[in-house]
């Protein structure tokens, strides 16, 4: 648990973390795709 | 609870309120909602956008409902009316229920948890602004040659792809409602992992922040999935591809299998706000905590973890290998374990309490007692030998109706008349309240209960004719309907009345006793809310 002073790094870190799920899910199934077909 | 927060030098909330440096108020005219960081400006833009699209996704479904009043075709074609059962989907899905719960999370998340705002506020209007875009190109498909959409909302190949001239305006409305909807999820989850005062831990969360954190990751995992199938099927159409296309060696049964695998865990994306919803407001009007608070949240990550492994169970009858269908069967049914531990603590927390009923408190209860019977159907359609049957039946209509109006759409309405004082700083017209809610109750079932005899009987969905036997139910779902969709212009007016401060003035509090930090500032709530970290004590603990 963090507080108010909680940096502005940390706050993008974990933006960016959850957007590259997000694209790795994206990629991902798309790839799935491409190999099933 | 009124004293629970001080900030770090021991003074009161209200002190804190008035200092720091951007306690100015918001912009003047349109560039206050046009370059809107803040969160509550930014939540209300969702709320009034989600109002706007339930009216027209509302109108469609009475579209669908008049021609559905009586045997024969009387007001639509039939290519019409498949436009208005796909575009009825769409907008309500992804215009009216899941903006509205983005709206209430941006209102109501940096209150509950104590921060300034959400933590990325320019990412914030960019996931709201994007929605009206998505919409626009949208609806503008129905004016175009060919008309809208029309193959159902799952855009299964090769159906979808002789989608006329909306095809890529469709496919392209859908990836920019993802990345809205991944947008907002990032600011959820950024702002309860980072931002929450210091010591709210995890499990000292509320419900409705617990069940929007799961509901965030939830979104992140599934929203891309579905990007990436729409994605696959723009290539199919014009990239010369064949991911799904029988004839060049593709899978039309994969496009299945991947829009399920993010449609399931998305109908939990639709009811796990409003679970949180109704576990803010049932304590509060039973006047006791919450029960098994700490139960509550494991059931909610539960029911999310299962939702991921479930999807199968909507093509039983496209066939798939008998130890497939038993594993998605049982899968399906385990789920009724953790909701069974929601049902139980919602109602364990009313048991003996000292219970009012006012209105979010009517829409909870109807929620819990309605929302029961669509997972009670859930039940009978995961029975793989059963859902032969039902497959593509009313009863299937019935069923997810009742799960998404009396469930999430009663969920959003409950919020709204619960923390409406707390946004406008007056009281909503109690009386008018529970007129709209005796309404929306009867006039819900009115509508949805017949359908499950209709598809017991075999009326097969989304067609605009039927065997004259079926007229009878037909006709009073369709009243039923008329009468819901009037009943809600009353809400609309009750909403407007107290937004324009007509009703009595309301206190900080404004129920009585209820718990959390949002209750402890004043109502309006401050444009800018926390300028310093407020503390939680033990009285605004949750677990």
């Amino acid at each position: 648990m963090s507080t108010r002073s909680s940096s502005r790094s940390q706050i993008r870190r974990t933006a960016l973390v959850l957007a590259a799920v997000a694209l790795l899910f994206y990629l991902g199934f798309i790839l799935l795709g491409v190999l099933r077909s | 609870m009124g004293s629970a927060v001080t900030d770090a030098h021991g003074h009161g909330q209200a002190q804190a309120i008035g200092h720091g440096h951007d306690e100015h108020g918001p912009a003047k005219g349109v560039r206050r909602w046009l370059y809107a960081t803040n969160h509550k400006d930014i939540g209300t833009m969702y709320l009034v956008f989600s109002c706007l699209m339930f009216f027209i996704g509302g109108s469609m479904a009475l579209v669908i409902r008049s021609e559905l009043f009586t045997p024969g075709l009387q007001f639509v074609a039939p290519n019409v009316f498949n436009q208005m059962t796909t575009m009825h989907a769409l907008v309500m899905v992804f215009g009216a229920v899941m903006p509205a719960f983005v709206g209430l999370a941006n209102w109501m998340i940096p209150m509950m948890i104590g921060a300034p705002d959400m933590a990325l506020p320019r990412m914030n209007n960019w996931s709201f602004w994007i929605l009206p875009v998505a919409f626009s190109i949208l609806l503008s498909t129905l004016f175009m040659p060919g008309g809208a959409p029309a193959g159902g909302w799952t855009m299964y190949p090769p159906l979808v792809l002789q989608t006329g001239d909306a095809f890529p305006f469709l496919i392209f409305s859908v990836h920019l409602m993802g990345l809205s909807s991944i947008m907002g999820a990032i600011n959820v989850i950024v702002t309860i992992i980072n931002m929450r005062t210091a010591e709210m831990s995890l499990l000292k969360m509320p419900m409705f922040v617990w069940t929007w954190l799961i509901t965030a990751y939830l979104l992140i995992a599934v929203m891309p999935v579905l990007a990436g199938a729409v994605t696959m099927l723009l290539t199919d159409q014009f990239f010369g591809t064949s991911f799904f296309l029988a004839a060049g060696g593709g899978d039309p049964v994969m496009f299945q299998h991947i829009f399920w695998f993010f449609g399931h865990p998305e109908v939990y994306i639709m009811i796990l706000p409003a679970f949180g919803v109704v576990s803010e407001i049932i304590p509060t009007f039973a006047r006791k905590p919450l029960f098994g608070h700490d139960s509550m949240v494991y059931a909610a990550s539960s029911i999310a973890f299962l939702s991921f492994i479930v999807w199968a169970h909507h093509m039983f009858t496209v066939g798939m290998p008998l130890t497939g269908q038993l594993f998605f069967m049982f899968a399906t049914m385990l789920i009724a374990v953790p909701t069974g531990v929601k049902v139980f603590n919602w109602t364990a927390t009313m048991w003996k309490g000292a219970m009012t009923f006012e209105t979010p408190m009517l829409f909870s209860l109807a929620f819990l007692f309605l929302f029961t019977i669509g997972g009670f159907s859930g039940l009978m359609l995961a029975v793989v030998s059963s859902d032969i049957q039902y497959h593509d039946s009313y009863f299937v209509v019935a069923h997810f109706h009742y799960v998404l109006v009396p469930g999430s759409i009663f969920g959003i309405m409950a919020a709204v008349y619960y923390w409406l004082p707390k946004w406008t700083g007056h009281m909503y017209n109690e009386r008018l309240g529970q007129v709209h809610f005796w309404l929306s109750a009867i006039f819900v079932n009115v509508t949805f209960f017949p359908m499950h005899f209709l598809g017991l009987a075999g009326m097969p969905r989304r067609i605009p004719d039927y065997s004259t036997q079926f007229t009878d139910f037909n006709s009073i779902a369709s009243i039923g309907a008329i009468g819901f969709g009037i009943s809600q212009f009353l809400f609309i007016y009750i909403v407007v009345q107290c937004v324009r401060k007509q009703g009595a003035k309301a206190s900080a509090a404004v129920w009585e006793n209820p718990k959390g930090l949002e209750w402890t500032v004043p109502s309006p709530a401050p444009y800018h809310t926390f300028n310093e970290p407020p503390h939680v004590t033990a009285g605004a603990a949750f677990s």
